[in-house]
Parts: C-alpha cells; sequence; structure tokens
C-alpha cells in the first residue's frame, strides 16, 4: 500500500489527493484521471472563460429561446431546483449579479436603488427550466455553478477513484472533501475545523470514515462600516449581507449536501441555521460570530475498524 | 421440542420483524464498525475455541459456516 | 425528435424510480424531508452514486499466526481403575491464516491448522467391584496423534450482498474429511439488517487402527456424511449495540459410533455402538454492545442445542471486551455448558439394549463445564507493517455438579483443562 499526497491548484483553490494505492504508477495514474476531470468541470462551468458553458447560459438572457443543456447540467439544474426550494428561496443560482453591487475594498454601502436594480434579474422563481432546456428571461440575467461545481467536483472524483479500484483516500478541492474511504487499516480521517480567525490553526478535528465535508464561511471578505460587519454572502431575497456564523461545516454522504446544507445554512441568519441544520439532522460543526465552535458530530475515540472480510465471515463464524 | 426452544424460534422471528425499528446512518457507524463489535473479532481464537469445544462436548456451536468433521467426536 | 422523448422518457421514468426508492428508504429511515429531497436529486447525477457497497473485499494481505498448547488434567486415582495410566492429552495447535484481496470484488483466505496429540485416551467405563465405584479405563497405548487441517474460502461482493465457496479437508493417520460450504448474505436497511444463509457437506472417512490382539472386533475402513444449513439474521439496535440470531440444522449418517471405545454390557467390553443418523439443531443469540464511558465492550451469547439422540444442551458465553489507550485490550470471559445425555448412554450396561446401541463415551454422558479464560491483545505500528500480538489463557472444568439438572452418575471420563495461547498478525 502506497500513500502519496498529490497538491496542486484548480477552480482557484489549493487541491490536494490524499491516495493509497498498490504502487507509484498506479497513484500516478489515478492522479491524472482525477485532475483531468476536475480540469473538465472548471473549464466547462466557470465563469471566467467565454467559451465554458455557464458564459453561454449567461450569454442567452434575454432569449427566448433559451440553451439546450446536456444530462450533466440538467442534473445540476434540478438540483439547484431543489435546494432552491428546501431553502425557501436562500440556495439561488442566479444570485450572482449581486455581488456587482457590492465592492468589498471600496468600503462603501452600495445605494438601495443599485441593489434594487440587481434584484430585477434575480430569482430563480423567474428562470424556466424544463428538462432539457434553460431559458433566461430576462436580459442581464446570469447563472453561477460556483456554488455547486467544487463539491460535486470532489463527489465525482471520489466516485472515480473507487470506480478505478481505489478503496483508500480522501479528496481536497480547496476544504471540499470527498472521502474515497478510510485509511487501509480502518482508521477515519482526521479533519480539521478551520479557525476563521487564524487559517492555520484547527478549532477542532473530526473523524470521517466515509462521506463529504463541506465549509461555508463568510470570513474572506467582507467590510466593516460602522463597527457593524457586513459579509460577503448576500441574501438573494434582499440583496443585503446575511448576519450569521462566522462558518458552518456539515458532513454528508456527499459532499454536494454537505455544500448546500452549510451554504443554506449561512445564509439563514444566526437563528435560522440552527432550525435549519436541525431539521436537516446531519453532523456539524458550526463557528459564531464570536469565535465561539458549536459541534454537533459523533466524535468517538480512535476506534478501530476491523479488516472489511471479517464483516461478513465474522456473522457466520466456522464451527470446525 | 422443548418450551425453551420453542420460545427462542419465537423471538428469532420476531427479530425479524426488527427492521425499521433502528435506523443507524452510514456516517453514524464507527462505533459500530469497531473491531470488538464484531461477531468474531479474532477468527484464529474462535476457531481454535470451537473445535476445542466440539471434541469435548456434543453440542453444534452454531453460528453456521462451512467447515466439516474431523476424527476428534 | 423521437430518440429525445424516448430519452427524456427513460429519465423521467429513471427519477421516478429513484424517488420511489428514496421515498421508501426516507419511510424506513426518518429522513428529514429537506434531506431526502436534496439526496434523491443528487443521487440522479451522473458519476456521483456509486456501488458505496458497504461490505468490501480486504485491501491488504494479512497474515496470522497461533500456537496454543493445552494439557487435559490426570485423572484422579478414585476415577481410574487400579493400575491404569492416569495422565490425559497434551495436544500443540499451530494455525495459520492467511488472506489476500484478488481484484477488486473478491477477497481469498486460507485457513491451516496442525494439530499434535499425545497421551493417553479413555476406552471405557468399569464398575470396580473392589471399592464400589464406577471407574474409567483408560487405553493402555500412548497414543501421538497428528491432525492437518485446511480450508479455502473465496468471497465474491455484490453491492449489498455476499456470496462465498468455501473447500477444505481435515486429515489424521486413521481419519480423512472433505467438506465443502457456500454460503451468502444480503444487507437491508441500509446495513441495519444483514440476513446470512449457507449449506454445507461434509464427507468422512475413518480408516481405524486395526489392534488384532487387544480389539480383534474393532470396525474396518467406515464411512460418514453430513450435511447441514443454517440461516441467520443480525440487527443493528443502536449506535453502539447489535445482535444476531442463527439456526443450524445438521444431517449426519454413516458410521457415527467411536471404533477405540467400548461399553461394558453385563461385565464385557463391547464395542461402542451409536445410530447411523444423527439429526441436530442448533439456534445462537448474539449481543455486541459498546459502553463508552468505560471504553469497554461486552459479548454475550447464548446457543441452545438440541439432536435426535436426546442431547439437549445450553451453552452461556459473557466477555467484557477492553479497551486501553486503543493500543491494549484486555479481554475476561466466562463459560457455561450444560448438556444432557443421549437417551443410549450409559457409563455401563447390566444388560443390553433393545435398540443394540451402546456408549459410555463422556461426550455424550450429561455433564456441565465452566470456563475462565483472560486474553490480552497489543497492536503496534513497524514501520508500514501493522502488527498484533495476543496471549490468552483459559481454564476449563467439566463436572455432573455443574448441568443443569440432576445427575445419577457422573462419567468418570470427564475433562478439564489448562489452555496457554499465544498469536502473532501482520497486514502489509
Amino acid at each position: 500500500m502506497r500513500f502519496e499526497q498529490i497538491r496542486f491548484r484548480a477552480m482557484g483553490s489549493p487541491c490536494a489527493l490524499h491516495l493509497y494505492a498498490a504502487n507509484a504508477e498506479t497513484v500516478r495514474s489515478l492522479a491524472s484521471a482525477c485532475r483531468a476531470e476536475i480540469a473538465r468541470l472548471e473549464s466547462k462551468y466557470t465563469r471566467y472563460r467565454d467559451d465554458s458553458l455557464t458564459s453561454r447560459l449567461n450569454r442567452s438572457a434575454g432569449d427566448p429561446r433559451g440553451v439546450r443543456v446536456d444530462d450533466e447540467t440538467a442534473g445540476l439544474l434540478d438540483y439547484a431546483q431543489t435546494a432552491h426550494c428546501e431553502s425557501g428561496g436562500l440556495f439561488d443560482l442566479t444570485s450572482g449579479v449581486l455581488r456587482r453591487a457590492w465592492d468589498f475594498r471600496s468600503g462603501r454601502l452600495p445605494s438601495r436603488a443599485a441593489v434594487d436594480a440587481l434584484l430585477e434579474r434575480v430569482g430563480w422563481q423567474r428562470v424556466r427550466w424544463q428538462r432539457p432546456r434553460l431559458v433566461l428571461p430576462i436580459s442581464g440575467m446570469e447563472v453561477d455553478f460556483g456554488g455547486l461545481v467544487k463539491e460535486y467536483a470532489a463527489d465525482r472524483v471520489a466516485e472515480l477513484c473507487r470506480r478505478r479500484g481505489a478503496r483508500h483516500g480522501l479528496v481536497d478541492l480547496g476544504g471540499d472533501l470527498a472521502v474515497v474511504g478510510p485509511h487501509p487499516d480502518g482508521r477515519p480521517w482526521q479533519v480539521g475545523i478551520r479557525d476563521p480567525q487564524d487559517g492555520r490553526r484547527a478549532l477542532a478535528v473530526v473523524s470521517v470514515f466515509r462521506g463529504g465535508v463541506a465549509t461555508s464561511g463568510d470570513y474572506e471578505r467582507c467590510m466593516l462600516i460602522d463597527g457593524v460587519r457586513y459579509g460577503h454572502l448576500l441574501d438573494p431575497r434582499t440583496g443585503w449581507p446575511v448576519r450569521g456564523p462566522r462558518s458552518v461545516s456539515v458532513l454528508a454522504p456527499h459532499c454536494l449536501i454537505a455544500g448546500t446544507t452549510s451554504t443554506i445554512a449561512m445564509l439563514s441568519g444566526d437563528s435560522g441555521a440552527d432550525a435549519w441544520l436541525a431539521s436537516v439532522g446531519l453532523p456539524h460543526a458550526r463557528v459564531d460570530r464570536d469565535g465561539a465552535l458549536r459541534t454537533h458530530w459523533p466524535v468517538s475515540p480512535a476506534s478501530e475498524c476491523p479488516p472489511a472480510r471479517v464483516a461478513p465471515r465474522a456473522s457466520v463464524p466456522s464451527i470446525r | 421440542m422443548s418450551r425453551l426452544a420453542a420460545l427462542l424460534l419465537l423471538l428469532g422471528l420476531a427479530a425479524t420483524s426488527l427492521p425499521g425499528c433502528a435506523s443507524v446512518r452510514p456516517w453514524e457507524r464507527e462505533i459500530l464498525s469497531r473491531r470488538d463489535m464484531a461477531w468474531e473479532p479474532d477468527a484464529l481464537e474462535a476457531q481454535r475455541r470451537n473445535h476445542i469445544y466440539f471434541s469435548k462436548e456434543a453440542a453444534l456451536a452454531g453460528g453456521g459456516g462451512g467447515g466439516g468433521g474431523c476424527g476428534c467426536n | 425528435m423521437s430518440t429525445s422523448s424516448k430519452r427524456s422518457r427513460q429519465l423521467r421514468a429513471r427519477r421516478a424510480r429513484l424517488r420511489r426508492r428514496a421515498r421508501r428508504k426516507a419511510a424506513v429511515a426518518k429522513l428529514s424531508p429537506a434531506l431526502h429531497a436534496l439526496t434523491t436529486s443528487a443521487l440522479a447525477l451522473p458519476g456521483i452514486a456509486g456501488s458505496a457497497s458497504a461490505a468490501t473485499p480486504i485491501s491488504e494481505y494479512t497474515a496470522e499466526y497461533g500456537y496454543s498448547q493445552y494439557r487435559e488434567d490426570a485423572l484422579p486415582s478414585s476415577k481410574v481403575a487400579p493400575g491404569q495410566e492416569r495422565e490425559r492429552y497434551e495436544i500443540d495447535i499451530h494455525q495459520l491464516r492467511l488472506a489476500a484481496p484478488l481484484g477488486q470484488r473478491m477477497d481469498v483466505t486460507l485457513d491451516l491448522s496442525h494439530e499434535t496429540m499425545s497421551g493417553a485416551s479413555p476406552w471405557y467405563v468399569d464398575f470396580d467391584q473392589q471399592s464400589g465405584r464406577v471407574v474409567q479405563v483408560m487405553s493402555g497405548a500412548t497414543i501421538d496423534d497428528r491432525r492437518t487441517d485446511a480450508l479455502l474460502q473465496g468471497t465474491y461482493y455484490f453491492d449489498r450482498s455476499t456470496a462465498a465457496l468455501s473447500g477444505g479437508f481435515s486429515i489424521e493417520k486413521d481419519y480423512r474429511a472433505f467438506n465443502v460450504g457456500i454460503e451468502g448474505t444480503r444487507e437491508f436497511n441500509e446495513k441495519n439488517t444483514t440476513l446470512s444463509g449457507g449449506l454445507g457437506a461434509s464427507f468422512d472417512q475413518i480408516d481405524p487402527t486395526q489392534d488384532p490382539i487387544l480389539a480383534p472386533d474393532r470396525p474396518g475402513r467406515e464411512d460418514k456424511q453430513s450435511a447441514s444449513i443454517f440461516a441467520g439474521v443480525s440487527q443493528v439496535l443502536s449506535r453502539s449495540t447489535a445482535i444476531q440470531g442463527t439456526a443450524t440444522y445438521q444431517h449426519a449418517r454413516g458410521f457415527l459410533s467411536d471404533p477405540y471405545k467400548r461399553a461394558v454390557v453385563a461385565g464385557t467390553p463391547l464395542p461402542d455402538r451409536r445410530p447411523d443418523q444423527r439429526n441436530q439443531l442448533a439456534l445462537l443469540a448474539r449481543l455486541r454492545s459498546h459502553f463508552e464511558a468505560l471504553n469497554g465492550t461486552l459479548h454475550a451469547d447464548y446457543n441452545y442445542y438440541l439432536d435426535d439422540w436426546s442431547i439437549e444442551a445450553h451453552t452461556f458465553d459473557l466477555a467484557w471486551h477492553q479497551s486501553i489507550f486503543d493500543l491494549l485490550r484486555v479481554i475476561p470471559s466466562i463459560r457455561y455448558y450444560s448438556q444432557s445425555q443421549a437417551d443410549f448412554y450409559a457409563p455401563f450396561y447390566f444388560a443390553p439394549r433393545g435398540d443394540g446401541l451402546r456408549a459410555s463415551d463422556y461426550r455424550l454422558s450429561p455433564f456441565g463445564a465452566l470456563s475462565y479464560r483472560i486474553r490480552g491483545e497489543a497492536r503496534i505500528q513497524l514501520f508500514e507493517l501493522d502488527l498484533g500480538l495476543n496471549a490468552g489463557y483459559e481454564r476449563y472444568e467439566s463436572d455432573a455438579d455443574l448441568a443443569f439438572g440432576r445427575v445419577t452418575t457422573e462419567n468418570p471420563g470427564l475433562v478439564s483443562f489448562d489452555l496457554f495461547s499465544i498469536g502473532i498478525s501482520g497486514r502489509f
């Protein structure tokens, strides 16, 4: 069993593949397949390239014919629709344009009129999504897959590793994690919940055997005006920053679900986050604005896993 | 068959109606996957013990599984 | 145009299937509606809903070796015929287990064991006129026997079920047995419930060592066949507790007597003679429960046994697995066993039975047994090797007084022993 960590940059973040494989060659071929898949998704859904699907979709805004999308994009749009519905409108693929009103480097609040003007072009309920055709009826509307693609990519890459025979490993795309499988001896991966104040420090370490972990944070870009902190997470219904926790990390069977859950928690504000996380019932950790850490995570002592073969055989011991 | 056996059989059948009473999610299985939570954490020891008791007592160990006879009983 | 509408029909049907499946799962698992909805949607995305097999083949090579030695207590002189050998068996056991993955969905296990037995074996039970006691007559010969066992098993892992095939043999100087088996498991309710079942068959042949002087009427080569079936269900009760119930039935026919033993009938030792058929049933219930506050796990097993030779037996096994700093484990355990007698058993007979059966083997007599065990396990990491060490001691005592019911005459041949074992295992 050979263990290797492959670090690289993708999707605007530092990424790492922690992989166990039989030999160096297998690890390398696995890593290059993973990076190819990440690059594919990045170039397809980024909004920073003119030839990406996202740009094509955004250019079609105002065109009643819309764009016919492939199965993968259709799946993501269906998922985004579900998330929009379940979150009461907080999770919204079209909310990206609101960032134009908020210039965090200027240190100035935008005018209400500017925000209201942008709100005219925001709202998934305005979008006509009838599989396989997406129509953005209002010119200037935009879809932004940024809130989905990194987590989706983590899940896809982890599944890709599994389909190629890897059974132990971890995919880390800028803090969005998907587990291929626990360590060969059955130990879980130890994941640190980052301190928003000091990125190098971990407030807590949690054990992850399988599934995905995603973190939504509001600590990167913000403005401090008259003692009030304005974060960069904007409520798509009002156009203004939400006042909620500093970060929420969620563990789910898939990184995609973990990401959506944590994003919706952040957008729900302080009390909304509690209610949302309680209703979803997934393990999570949140860092409040005052720096306090609250975890709802079944943290256990470093427990061992039996060798997998013991599981089915052990239920039928031999009586020789 | 004695009443004890009938009672056990009944318990066994009742156990099959248990599905749905507990739903431990996949991410809550750290304790269940501990080595000492396995039915037989140490296969070698279980085999040896079962074989020794089998050669000194009349009973079958139960638990199913293959493996046939030997000259010891 | 027709292909796209067919395609969208297929996709709609697939999504409807997934919704139905997720609804069923949610109904059972009491999922939050929001999580349920998100999960259904996520599963419909290409390439992320994987096989997610709960049980997977091993991914490392494993080798385990164990050595055990036990010495049966010498018989007290009160239980042995005068001038008889009192020492009993001393047995050495070597065990080896090798396991390896085979491709992505299979693994294979090989179990080998070699046993050396030396000492005296019980021959028949007699009534000593002088002392008025029931005594054990030992066979004079000091037996030096070797037994070699092998079992090969291959397991294939599907998404939520497994199938295994096994075959093996057991060979001694005078005994040969071959066995085959097939078994499978199936998971339900996100692996909260597992069903298991299997079939097994064994073909045995005994070629007793002849002794024309002392035992001219000893049987020659004989055969025995047996078939078994089992079914079991295990259920997770909580995050830290699981239970299992199994039922096993075995049918054997052929030569089931012991060619080396005799039973005294009206003063004459005659060859052991048992029925040529036997039907056996074993019902097993087990519990495994972990106590986080104590960092220990409780194992409780109960086995009920019944056969058509009228033997009924109960086994209670209790063990406590105490973890210390996750490096060490100490496991004290206790086992209580009680069996009733075979209907044709007697320490000796005044007159032959109507059915011609006779056996005075202690293994068919009524008795109880208590055993105390202590075991220690340690795991250490050596470079890239995951090493395990273990050592254990067991004291086993059988006595008619320990039996559930009342026993009139204790078979003098009941055995007690001290057992020591050590073992080492490695994963790489």
